[in-house]
Protein backbone atom coordinates (compact mmCIF):
# COMPACT_ATOMS: atom_id res chain seq x y z
CA UNK A 1 0.00 0.00 0.00
CA UNK A 2 1.38 3.32 -1.05
CA UNK A 3 2.45 5.67 1.73
CA UNK A 4 2.39 3.05 4.50
CA UNK A 5 6.11 3.22 5.09
CA UNK A 6 6.10 7.01 4.83
CA UNK A 7 3.47 7.27 7.57
CA UNK A 8 5.25 4.65 9.69
CA UNK A 9 8.55 6.52 9.35
CA UNK A 10 6.89 9.79 10.38
CA UNK A 11 5.20 8.05 13.31
CA UNK A 12 8.44 6.54 14.60
CA UNK A 13 10.67 9.54 14.04
CA UNK A 14 8.64 12.61 14.93
CA UNK A 15 9.82 12.52 18.51
CA UNK A 16 13.58 12.64 17.73
CA UNK A 17 12.80 15.35 15.19
CA UNK A 18 11.14 17.35 17.96
CA UNK A 19 14.27 17.06 20.09
CA UNK A 20 16.38 18.31 17.19
CA UNK A 21 13.92 21.18 16.72
CA UNK A 22 14.15 22.03 20.38
CA UNK A 23 17.96 22.04 20.25
CA UNK A 24 18.04 24.32 17.23
CA UNK A 25 15.33 26.57 18.62
CA UNK A 26 17.39 26.96 21.80
CA UNK A 27 20.43 27.80 19.68
CA UNK A 28 18.33 30.44 17.92
CA UNK A 29 17.08 31.83 21.22
CA UNK A 30 20.62 31.97 22.57
CA UNK A 31 22.03 33.71 19.48
CA UNK A 32 19.37 36.40 19.66
CA UNK A 33 19.63 36.73 23.42
CA UNK A 34 23.31 37.63 23.00
CA UNK A 35 22.35 40.79 21.11
CA UNK A 36 19.45 42.44 22.94
CA UNK A 37 20.24 45.83 21.36
CA UNK A 38 22.49 47.57 18.84
CA UNK A 39 25.01 48.48 21.53
CA UNK A 40 25.49 44.82 22.48
CA UNK A 41 25.76 43.85 18.82
CA UNK A 42 28.41 46.54 18.16
CA UNK A 43 30.40 45.44 21.19
CA UNK A 44 30.31 41.87 20.02
CA UNK A 45 31.34 42.72 16.46
CA UNK A 46 34.18 44.96 17.72
CA UNK A 47 35.48 42.04 19.72
CA UNK A 48 35.21 39.64 16.79
CA UNK A 49 36.74 42.16 14.37
CA UNK A 50 40.01 42.12 16.31
CA UNK A 51 40.71 38.66 14.91
CA UNK A 52 42.91 38.28 11.79
CA UNK A 53 41.01 38.79 8.54
CA UNK A 54 41.62 35.25 7.14
CA UNK A 55 40.11 33.73 10.26
CA UNK A 56 37.14 36.10 10.08
CA UNK A 57 36.64 35.09 6.46
CA UNK A 58 36.96 31.43 7.31
CA UNK A 59 34.26 31.56 9.98
CA UNK A 60 31.99 33.62 7.77
CA UNK A 61 32.39 36.88 9.70
CA UNK A 62 34.52 38.73 7.15
CA UNK A 63 31.91 41.34 6.38
CA UNK A 64 31.77 43.19 9.70
CA UNK A 65 29.40 45.78 8.31
CA UNK A 66 26.90 43.06 7.57
CA UNK A 67 27.58 41.53 10.95
CA UNK A 68 26.44 44.74 12.62
CA UNK A 69 22.92 44.13 11.37
CA UNK A 70 20.80 41.71 13.42
CA UNK A 71 19.94 39.69 10.28
CA UNK A 72 23.65 39.43 9.40
CA UNK A 73 24.51 38.37 12.92
CA UNK A 74 21.81 35.68 12.93
CA UNK A 75 23.08 34.45 9.59
CA UNK A 76 26.55 34.13 11.10
CA UNK A 77 25.68 33.02 14.62
CA UNK A 78 22.76 30.73 13.91
CA UNK A 79 22.69 29.56 10.31
CA UNK A 80 26.36 28.53 10.14
CA UNK A 81 26.16 26.29 13.20
CA UNK A 82 22.63 25.14 12.59
CA UNK A 83 23.66 23.95 9.12
CA UNK A 84 26.46 21.90 10.64
CA UNK A 85 24.09 20.41 13.22
CA UNK A 86 21.44 19.66 10.65
CA UNK A 87 24.07 18.03 8.45
CA UNK A 88 24.54 15.55 11.28
CA UNK A 89 20.77 15.02 11.31
CA UNK A 90 20.89 14.47 7.54
CA UNK A 91 23.65 11.92 8.00
CA UNK A 92 21.70 10.01 10.66
CA UNK A 93 18.54 10.17 8.58
CA UNK A 94 20.46 8.92 5.54
CA UNK A 95 21.58 5.89 7.53
CA UNK A 96 17.99 5.38 8.65
CA UNK A 97 16.76 5.00 5.08
CA UNK A 98 18.11 1.46 4.80
CA UNK A 99 21.54 0.98 6.41
CA UNK A 100 20.44 0.66 10.04
CA UNK A 101 17.75 -1.91 9.29
CA UNK A 102 20.04 -3.82 6.98
CA UNK A 103 22.69 -3.99 9.70
CA UNK A 104 20.07 -5.24 12.17
CA UNK A 105 18.63 -7.78 9.72
CA UNK A 106 15.18 -6.15 9.70
CA UNK A 107 15.40 -5.43 6.00
CA UNK A 108 15.05 -9.16 5.31
CA UNK A 109 11.56 -9.05 6.82
CA UNK A 110 10.59 -5.76 5.16
CA UNK A 111 11.72 -6.76 1.68
CA UNK A 112 10.01 -10.14 1.91
CA UNK A 113 6.77 -8.14 1.94
CA UNK A 114 5.17 -6.68 -1.18
CA UNK A 115 7.43 -3.65 -1.08
CA UNK A 116 9.74 -2.59 -3.89
CA UNK A 117 13.21 -1.55 -2.83
CA UNK A 118 12.84 1.77 -4.63
CA UNK A 119 9.62 2.49 -2.80
CA UNK A 120 11.24 1.76 0.53
CA UNK A 121 14.02 4.28 -0.10
CA UNK A 122 11.75 6.91 -1.63
CA UNK A 123 9.06 6.84 1.04
CA UNK A 124 11.68 6.97 3.76
CA UNK A 125 13.46 9.86 2.05
CA UNK A 126 10.25 11.83 1.68
CA UNK A 127 9.38 11.18 5.33
CA UNK A 128 12.76 12.42 6.55
CA UNK A 129 12.59 15.40 4.18
CA UNK A 130 9.28 16.34 5.80
CA UNK A 131 10.79 15.92 9.26
CA UNK A 132 13.74 18.12 8.24
CA UNK A 133 11.25 20.76 7.14
CA UNK A 134 9.48 20.44 10.48
CA UNK A 135 12.78 20.91 12.32
CA UNK A 136 13.59 24.02 10.27
CA UNK A 137 10.14 25.51 10.87
CA UNK A 138 10.20 24.85 14.61
CA UNK A 139 13.72 26.24 14.95
CA UNK A 140 12.50 29.35 13.13
CA UNK A 141 9.88 29.65 15.84
CA UNK A 142 12.77 29.78 18.33
CA UNK A 143 14.25 32.68 16.40
CA UNK A 144 10.90 34.47 16.24
CA UNK A 145 10.35 33.93 19.95
CA UNK A 146 13.86 35.19 20.74
CA UNK A 147 13.41 38.26 18.58
CA UNK A 148 10.52 39.44 20.77
CA UNK A 149 13.02 39.85 23.61
CA UNK A 150 15.22 42.27 21.67
CA UNK A 151 14.76 45.89 20.69
CA UNK A 152 15.19 44.98 17.01
CA UNK A 153 12.30 44.72 14.65
CA UNK A 154 12.94 41.46 12.85
CA UNK A 155 10.50 40.35 10.17
CA UNK A 156 9.30 36.79 10.95
CA UNK A 157 9.54 36.02 7.23
CA UNK A 158 13.26 36.78 7.29
CA UNK A 159 13.78 34.51 10.28
CA UNK A 160 11.82 31.70 8.65
CA UNK A 161 13.89 32.17 5.48
CA UNK A 162 17.10 31.79 7.51
CA UNK A 163 15.87 28.52 8.97
CA UNK A 164 14.34 27.13 5.77
CA UNK A 165 17.58 27.77 3.89
CA UNK A 166 19.07 24.95 5.97
CA UNK A 167 16.82 22.34 4.41
CA UNK A 168 18.38 21.83 0.92
CA UNK A 169 21.89 21.25 2.32
CA UNK A 170 20.52 18.78 4.87
CA UNK A 171 18.68 16.84 2.17
CA UNK A 172 21.87 16.71 0.14
CA UNK A 173 23.76 15.14 3.05
CA UNK A 174 20.89 12.69 3.54
CA UNK A 175 20.97 11.67 -0.12
CA UNK A 176 24.76 11.36 -0.08
CA UNK A 177 24.69 9.08 2.98
CA UNK A 178 21.86 7.07 1.46
CA UNK A 179 23.96 6.60 -1.67
CA UNK A 180 26.94 5.44 0.38
CA UNK A 181 24.70 2.97 2.24
CA UNK A 182 22.95 1.81 -0.91
CA UNK A 183 26.15 1.28 -2.85
CA UNK A 184 28.46 -0.08 -0.18
CA UNK A 185 26.17 -2.13 2.07
CA UNK A 186 28.49 -2.04 5.07
CA UNK A 187 26.97 0.21 7.72
CA UNK A 188 30.30 1.25 9.21
CA UNK A 189 31.75 2.17 5.84
CA UNK A 190 28.66 4.16 4.87
CA UNK A 191 28.73 5.99 8.23
CA UNK A 192 32.43 6.77 7.81
CA UNK A 193 31.97 8.13 4.32
CA UNK A 194 29.00 10.22 5.44
CA UNK A 195 31.00 11.68 8.34
CA UNK A 196 33.94 12.37 6.04
CA UNK A 197 31.60 14.15 3.64
CA UNK A 198 30.08 16.39 6.33
CA UNK A 199 33.39 17.27 8.00
CA UNK A 200 35.31 17.43 4.74
CA UNK A 201 32.75 19.82 3.25
CA UNK A 202 32.93 21.99 6.32
CA UNK A 203 36.72 22.22 6.20
CA UNK A 204 36.73 22.84 2.46
CA UNK A 205 34.39 25.76 3.02
CA UNK A 206 36.43 26.93 6.01
CA UNK A 207 39.74 26.85 4.12
CA UNK A 208 38.24 28.36 0.97
CA UNK A 209 36.79 31.16 3.09
CA UNK A 210 40.21 32.01 4.47
CA UNK A 211 41.60 32.85 1.01
CA UNK A 212 39.87 35.33 -1.20
CA UNK A 213 40.98 33.82 -4.52
CA UNK A 214 43.03 31.05 -6.15
CA UNK A 215 42.58 27.26 -6.37
CA UNK A 216 41.93 26.85 -2.65
CA UNK A 217 39.07 29.29 -2.85
CA UNK A 218 37.73 27.46 -5.88
CA UNK A 219 37.89 24.17 -3.96
CA UNK A 220 35.26 25.60 -1.66
CA UNK A 221 32.78 25.27 -4.51
CA UNK A 222 32.85 21.52 -3.88
CA UNK A 223 31.41 22.07 -0.41
CA UNK A 224 27.66 22.08 0.00
CA UNK A 225 28.06 24.64 2.82
CA UNK A 226 29.22 27.15 0.22
CA UNK A 227 26.01 26.75 -1.75
CA UNK A 228 23.76 26.80 1.27
CA UNK A 229 25.22 30.08 2.52
CA UNK A 230 27.13 31.89 -0.25
CA UNK A 231 25.51 34.89 -1.86
CA UNK A 232 22.59 34.94 0.52
CA UNK A 233 21.46 38.34 1.68
CA UNK A 234 20.75 37.90 5.40
CA UNK A 235 17.09 37.19 6.02
CA UNK A 236 16.33 36.23 2.44
CA UNK A 237 15.74 32.90 0.79
CA UNK A 238 18.48 31.01 -1.03
CA UNK A 239 19.17 32.33 -4.52
CA UNK A 240 17.35 30.25 -7.11
CA UNK A 241 20.61 29.05 -8.69
CA UNK A 242 21.86 27.75 -5.31
CA UNK A 243 18.54 26.06 -4.69
CA UNK A 244 18.58 24.41 -8.11
CA UNK A 245 22.16 23.27 -7.69
CA UNK A 246 21.61 21.76 -4.24
CA UNK A 247 18.31 20.18 -5.24
CA UNK A 248 19.75 18.88 -8.51
CA UNK A 249 22.72 17.23 -6.81
CA UNK A 250 20.39 15.79 -4.15
CA UNK A 251 18.14 14.33 -6.82
CA UNK A 252 21.11 12.87 -8.68
CA UNK A 253 22.51 11.28 -5.52
CA UNK A 254 19.09 9.88 -4.66
CA UNK A 255 18.64 8.41 -8.14
CA UNK A 256 22.06 6.80 -7.88
CA UNK A 257 21.16 5.42 -4.45
CA UNK A 258 17.96 3.92 -5.89
CA UNK A 259 19.89 2.42 -8.78
CA UNK A 260 22.49 0.78 -6.56
CA UNK A 261 19.99 -0.38 -3.94
CA UNK A 262 17.83 -1.99 -6.59
CA UNK A 263 20.69 -4.06 -7.94
CA UNK A 264 22.69 -5.35 -5.05
CA UNK A 265 22.35 -8.16 -2.55
CA UNK A 266 20.68 -7.34 0.75
CA UNK A 267 22.26 -8.11 4.08
CA UNK A 268 25.01 -10.61 4.89
CA UNK B 1 2.01 -27.83 -10.45
CA UNK B 2 5.41 -26.71 -9.13
CA UNK B 3 5.25 -23.78 -6.73
CA UNK B 4 9.04 -23.52 -6.68
CA UNK B 5 11.20 -24.38 -9.63
CA UNK B 6 14.87 -23.54 -9.91
CA UNK B 7 17.07 -24.04 -12.93
CA UNK B 8 20.81 -24.23 -12.34
CA UNK B 9 20.43 -21.65 -9.61
CA UNK B 10 23.91 -20.62 -8.49
CA UNK B 11 25.25 -18.12 -6.01
CA UNK B 12 28.92 -17.33 -5.77
CA UNK B 13 30.38 -14.87 -3.28
CA UNK B 14 33.76 -13.24 -3.76
CA UNK B 15 36.16 -13.94 -6.58
CA UNK B 16 39.47 -15.65 -7.22
CA UNK B 17 40.97 -17.24 -4.15
CA UNK B 18 38.19 -15.83 -1.98
CA UNK B 19 35.45 -17.33 -4.12
CA UNK B 20 32.78 -19.14 -2.17
CA UNK B 21 30.23 -21.19 -4.09
CA UNK B 22 27.32 -20.97 -1.65
CA UNK B 23 24.88 -22.65 -4.03
CA UNK B 24 25.86 -24.68 -7.05
CA UNK B 25 23.49 -25.31 -9.96
CA UNK B 26 20.42 -26.06 -7.90
CA UNK B 27 17.62 -27.78 -9.79
CA UNK B 28 14.66 -28.22 -7.51
CA UNK B 29 10.91 -28.56 -7.78
CA UNK B 30 8.48 -28.16 -4.93
CA UNK B 31 4.90 -29.17 -5.69
CA UNK B 32 1.72 -27.43 -4.68
CA UNK B 33 0.18 -28.75 -1.48
CA UNK B 34 3.29 -30.36 -0.06
CA UNK B 35 5.48 -29.65 2.92
CA UNK B 36 8.96 -29.74 1.56
CA UNK B 37 11.88 -30.02 3.94
CA UNK B 38 15.16 -28.51 2.96
CA UNK B 39 17.71 -30.28 5.02
CA UNK B 40 21.39 -29.68 5.44
CA UNK B 41 24.04 -28.80 7.98
CA UNK B 42 24.82 -25.18 8.79
CA UNK B 43 26.51 -23.49 5.86
CA UNK B 44 25.11 -25.94 3.32
CA UNK B 45 23.32 -23.21 1.36
CA UNK B 46 19.77 -23.46 2.74
CA UNK B 47 19.47 -19.81 3.70
CA UNK B 48 21.16 -18.75 0.48
CA UNK B 49 18.47 -20.62 -1.47
CA UNK B 50 15.71 -18.95 0.52
CA UNK B 51 17.23 -15.49 0.05
CA UNK B 52 17.46 -16.12 -3.68
CA UNK B 53 13.82 -17.23 -3.84
CA UNK B 54 12.79 -14.05 -2.01
CA UNK B 55 14.97 -11.83 -4.21
CA UNK B 56 16.96 -10.60 -1.22
CA UNK B 57 20.09 -11.63 -3.09
CA UNK B 58 20.63 -12.06 -6.79
CA UNK B 59 21.81 -15.25 -8.49
CA UNK B 60 25.23 -15.51 -10.09
CA UNK B 61 23.68 -17.85 -12.65
CA UNK B 62 20.44 -19.69 -13.27
CA UNK B 63 16.91 -18.66 -12.38
CA UNK B 64 14.02 -19.39 -10.07
CA UNK B 65 10.29 -19.42 -10.62
CA UNK B 66 8.00 -19.18 -7.62
CA UNK B 67 4.21 -19.63 -7.91
CA UNK B 68 4.66 -19.36 -11.65
CA UNK B 69 6.40 -15.98 -11.45
CA UNK B 70 10.01 -14.98 -11.88
CA UNK B 71 11.51 -14.65 -8.41
CA UNK B 72 13.40 -11.50 -9.36
CA UNK B 73 11.34 -9.67 -11.97
CA UNK B 74 7.96 -10.26 -10.27
CA UNK B 75 9.16 -10.09 -6.68
CA UNK B 76 6.65 -7.52 -5.41
CA UNK B 77 3.63 -9.37 -6.85
CA UNK B 78 5.11 -12.62 -5.62
CA UNK B 79 5.66 -11.41 -2.07
CA UNK B 80 1.93 -10.76 -1.73
CA UNK B 81 1.47 -14.54 -1.86
CA UNK B 82 4.44 -15.60 0.27
CA UNK B 83 4.85 -15.73 4.02
CA UNK B 84 8.43 -15.72 5.25
CA UNK B 85 10.06 -16.48 8.56
CA UNK B 86 13.82 -15.85 8.59
CA UNK B 87 16.18 -18.00 10.59
CA UNK B 88 17.24 -15.10 12.76
CA UNK B 89 14.24 -12.86 13.08
CA UNK B 90 15.14 -9.22 13.66
CA UNK B 91 12.41 -6.64 14.27
CA UNK B 92 12.08 -3.12 15.59
CA UNK B 93 12.91 -3.61 19.25
CA UNK B 94 11.13 -0.52 20.55
CA UNK B 95 7.79 -1.47 19.02
CA UNK B 96 5.14 -3.71 20.45
CA UNK B 97 4.14 -6.92 18.74
CA UNK B 98 0.84 -5.27 17.81
CA UNK B 99 2.60 -2.34 16.14
CA UNK B 100 4.81 -4.70 14.12
CA UNK B 101 1.82 -6.78 13.10
CA UNK B 102 -0.08 -3.64 12.09
CA UNK B 103 2.78 -2.35 9.94
CA UNK B 104 3.19 -5.70 8.17
CA UNK B 105 -0.58 -5.97 7.70
CA UNK B 106 -0.72 -2.45 6.22
CA UNK B 107 2.18 -3.22 3.88
CA UNK B 108 0.30 -6.32 2.78
CA UNK B 109 -2.78 -4.23 2.12
CA UNK B 110 -4.85 -5.60 4.99
CA UNK B 111 -5.32 -8.85 6.80
CA UNK B 112 -8.11 -11.12 8.01
CA UNK B 113 -8.46 -9.84 11.58
CA UNK B 114 -10.38 -12.91 12.78
CA UNK B 115 -7.68 -15.25 11.50
CA UNK B 116 -4.99 -13.05 13.03
CA UNK B 117 -6.74 -13.23 16.40
CA UNK B 118 -7.11 -16.98 16.07
CA UNK B 119 -3.40 -17.34 15.30
CA UNK B 120 -2.24 -15.29 18.27
CA UNK B 121 -4.58 -17.23 20.55
CA UNK B 122 -3.37 -20.59 19.30
CA UNK B 123 0.25 -19.58 19.67
CA UNK B 124 -0.53 -17.93 23.03
CA UNK B 125 1.23 -14.74 21.99
CA UNK B 126 0.72 -11.45 23.82
CA UNK B 127 1.03 -8.69 21.22
CA UNK B 128 1.10 -5.92 23.81
CA UNK B 129 4.76 -6.50 24.68
CA UNK B 130 7.68 -4.64 23.16
CA UNK B 131 9.81 -6.76 20.85
CA UNK B 132 12.90 -6.23 23.00
CA UNK B 133 11.07 -7.81 25.95
CA UNK B 134 9.98 -10.95 24.12
CA UNK B 135 11.74 -14.20 24.96
CA UNK B 136 13.36 -15.95 22.00
CA UNK B 137 10.41 -18.35 21.86
CA UNK B 138 7.84 -15.55 21.83
CA UNK B 139 9.82 -13.68 19.21
CA UNK B 140 9.68 -16.84 17.11
CA UNK B 141 5.92 -16.98 17.62
CA UNK B 142 5.61 -13.37 16.49
CA UNK B 143 7.60 -14.28 13.39
CA UNK B 144 5.23 -17.16 12.72
CA UNK B 145 2.21 -14.87 13.09
CA UNK B 146 3.77 -12.41 10.60
CA UNK B 147 4.48 -15.22 8.14
CA UNK B 148 1.08 -16.90 8.48
CA UNK B 149 -1.35 -14.03 8.94
CA UNK B 150 -2.12 -13.40 5.27
CA UNK B 151 -2.76 -17.09 4.57
CA UNK B 152 -0.01 -17.22 1.94
CA UNK B 153 -0.02 -19.67 -0.95
CA UNK B 154 3.58 -20.48 -0.09
CA UNK B 155 5.22 -20.43 3.32
CA UNK B 156 8.99 -20.12 3.37
CA UNK B 157 10.31 -20.94 6.81
CA UNK B 158 13.95 -20.92 7.78
CA UNK B 159 14.55 -23.05 10.90
CA UNK B 160 11.04 -22.31 12.17
CA UNK B 161 10.89 -24.06 15.52
CA UNK B 162 14.13 -22.90 17.12
CA UNK B 163 13.26 -21.63 20.61
CA UNK B 164 9.72 -23.03 20.62
CA UNK B 165 8.77 -25.29 23.50
CA UNK B 166 7.50 -28.83 22.67
CA UNK B 167 3.85 -27.83 23.08
CA UNK B 168 4.26 -24.92 20.68
CA UNK B 169 6.16 -27.15 18.27
CA UNK B 170 3.14 -29.43 18.27
CA UNK B 171 0.82 -26.52 17.51
CA UNK B 172 3.20 -25.39 14.79
CA UNK B 173 3.05 -28.88 13.25
CA UNK B 174 -0.76 -28.77 13.34
CA UNK B 175 -0.77 -25.42 11.56
CA UNK B 176 1.58 -26.80 8.92
CA UNK B 177 -0.71 -29.78 8.32
CA UNK B 178 -3.73 -27.47 8.04
CA UNK B 179 -1.82 -25.33 5.55
CA UNK B 180 -1.10 -28.40 3.44
CA UNK B 181 -4.71 -29.62 3.72
CA UNK B 182 -5.86 -26.28 2.30
CA UNK B 183 -3.71 -26.91 -0.77
CA UNK B 184 -1.09 -24.39 0.20
CA UNK B 185 2.61 -25.23 0.22
CA UNK B 186 5.43 -25.03 2.73
CA UNK B 187 9.14 -24.80 2.06
CA UNK B 188 10.88 -25.42 5.35
CA UNK B 189 14.60 -25.40 5.93
CA UNK B 190 16.11 -27.16 8.89
CA UNK B 191 19.18 -28.90 10.15
CA UNK B 192 17.08 -30.97 12.54
CA UNK B 193 16.17 -34.36 11.16
CA UNK B 194 13.35 -35.11 13.66
CA UNK B 195 11.61 -31.86 12.79
CA UNK B 196 11.69 -32.65 9.10
CA UNK B 197 10.63 -36.24 9.74
CA UNK B 198 7.67 -35.07 11.79
CA UNK B 199 5.98 -32.88 9.22
CA UNK B 200 7.52 -33.03 5.76
CA UNK B 201 6.33 -35.02 2.78
CA UNK B 202 9.54 -34.80 0.82
CA UNK B 203 13.02 -33.72 1.69
CA UNK B 204 15.81 -32.18 -0.30
CA UNK B 205 19.26 -32.74 1.15
CA UNK B 206 21.80 -30.07 0.58
CA UNK B 207 25.49 -30.31 1.24
CA UNK B 208 28.19 -27.79 0.50
CA UNK B 209 25.91 -25.88 -1.84
CA UNK B 210 24.83 -28.91 -3.83
CA UNK B 211 21.51 -30.70 -3.79
CA UNK B 212 22.44 -34.29 -3.09
CA UNK B 213 19.03 -35.82 -3.36
CA UNK B 214 15.32 -35.32 -3.04
CA UNK B 215 13.60 -38.12 -1.17
CA UNK B 216 10.30 -39.04 0.40
CA UNK B 217 10.73 -38.62 4.16
CA UNK B 218 9.96 -42.29 4.71
CA UNK B 219 12.96 -43.19 2.50
CA UNK B 220 15.25 -40.97 4.47
CA UNK B 221 14.85 -43.01 7.63
CA UNK B 222 15.48 -46.18 5.69
CA UNK B 223 19.13 -45.35 5.85
CA UNK B 224 18.81 -48.39 8.09
CA UNK B 225 21.04 -47.97 11.10
CA UNK B 226 21.13 -46.41 14.52
CA UNK B 227 23.65 -46.23 17.31
CA UNK B 228 23.10 -48.40 20.37
CA UNK B 229 24.80 -47.79 23.72
CA UNK B 230 24.72 -50.52 26.35
CA UNK B 231 25.74 -50.26 29.96
CA UNK B 232 26.49 -53.82 31.09
CA UNK B 233 27.37 -55.23 34.49
CA UNK B 234 29.91 -57.58 32.95
CA UNK B 235 31.22 -57.22 29.43
CA UNK B 236 33.17 -60.47 29.25
CA UNK B 237 33.55 -61.74 25.71
CA UNK B 238 30.38 -60.00 24.59
CA UNK B 239 32.00 -57.38 22.32
CA UNK B 240 33.62 -60.05 20.20
CA UNK B 241 30.39 -62.05 20.01
CA UNK B 242 28.36 -59.00 19.04
CA UNK B 243 30.75 -58.09 16.25
CA UNK B 244 30.00 -61.41 14.65
CA UNK B 245 26.27 -60.66 14.61
CA UNK B 246 24.63 -59.76 11.33
CA UNK B 247 23.83 -56.04 11.21
CA UNK B 248 26.22 -55.11 13.99
CA UNK B 249 29.37 -53.15 13.27
CA UNK B 250 31.73 -50.57 14.72
CA UNK B 251 31.66 -52.10 18.19
CA UNK B 252 33.65 -50.11 20.72
CA UNK B 253 34.03 -50.19 24.48
CA UNK B 254 34.66 -47.23 26.72
CA UNK B 255 34.72 -47.86 30.47
CA UNK B 256 31.81 -50.24 30.92
CA UNK B 257 29.80 -48.81 28.04
CA UNK B 258 29.56 -50.72 24.82
CA UNK B 259 28.67 -48.80 21.68
CA UNK B 260 27.72 -50.32 18.38
CA UNK B 261 26.13 -49.55 15.07
CA UNK B 262 23.04 -51.59 14.36
CA UNK B 263 21.50 -52.10 10.94
CA UNK B 264 18.19 -53.87 10.54
CA UNK B 265 16.09 -55.38 13.32
CA UNK B 266 16.81 -55.35 17.05
CA UNK B 267 15.94 -58.99 17.58
CA UNK B 268 19.39 -60.58 16.89
CA UNK B 269 21.01 -58.12 19.26
CA UNK B 270 18.46 -58.66 22.04
CA UNK B 271 18.84 -62.43 21.73
CA UNK B 272 22.63 -62.08 21.98
CA UNK B 273 22.19 -60.07 25.18
CA UNK B 274 19.89 -62.56 26.92
CA UNK B 275 22.62 -63.84 29.29
CA UNK B 276 23.95 -60.38 30.12
CA UNK B 277 22.70 -58.00 32.81
CA UNK B 278 21.83 -54.81 30.95
CA UNK B 279 21.85 -51.78 33.25
CA UNK B 280 21.04 -49.29 30.58
CA UNK B 281 20.23 -49.34 26.88
CA UNK B 282 20.13 -46.23 24.72
CA UNK B 283 19.33 -45.86 21.04
CA UNK B 284 20.50 -42.81 19.09
CA UNK B 285 19.24 -41.84 15.67
CA UNK B 286 22.08 -41.17 13.25
CA UNK B 287 23.05 -37.57 12.86
CA UNK B 288 22.37 -35.75 9.65
CA UNK B 289 26.02 -35.98 8.73
CA UNK B 290 25.98 -39.73 9.32
CA UNK B 291 22.94 -40.07 7.09
CA UNK B 292 24.80 -38.17 4.41
CA UNK B 293 27.76 -40.50 4.80
CA UNK B 294 25.55 -43.57 4.85
CA UNK B 295 23.90 -42.50 1.63
CA UNK B 296 26.77 -40.93 -0.17
CA UNK B 297 29.98 -41.70 1.67
CA UNK B 298 31.21 -44.05 -1.02
CA UNK B 299 28.98 -42.72 -3.72
CA UNK B 300 26.30 -45.32 -3.02
CA UNK B 301 23.59 -45.85 -0.48
CA UNK B 302 24.01 -48.48 2.16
Amino acid sequence: MSGVLLRATLRHNWRPALYWSLGLALLGLYVIAVIPDQQALDNYVNLVASMPKPILDAIGAGDTLLLRTPEGFIQYGFATWAQLMLAVYGLLAGLNLCANEEEAGILDVLLSLPLARRRLLLERFIAFALLTLLIALLSALGLVLGSTATEFTLAPGALFATALNLVPGTLLVMAFTALAAAALRRHMVASGIGIFFVIGSYFLDFIAGAVSEGPLNQLGRLSFYRWSSAGIAPGSFLPVENLFLLSGVTLLLLLLALWFFDRRDIGL
Amino acid sequence: MAVIETRDLTKVYGAGRNELRALDRLNLQVQQGEIFGYLGPNGAGKTTTIRLLLDLIRPSAGSATVLGMDAQADSVALHKRIGFLPGELALWKGQTGAQVVRLVADLRGGVDEAYLRQLTERLQLDLGIRVRNYSSGNRRKLGLVLALMNKPDLLVLDEPTGGLDPLMQQIFHEIMFETRDEGRSVFLSSHLLPEVQAICDRVGILRQGRLITVEQVSRLTQVGFRWVSLQLRDLGALPGRLEALAGVSEVSVEDSTLRLRLSGDFDPLLRALRDSYVEELRVHEPSLEEIFLAYYGNGEAT
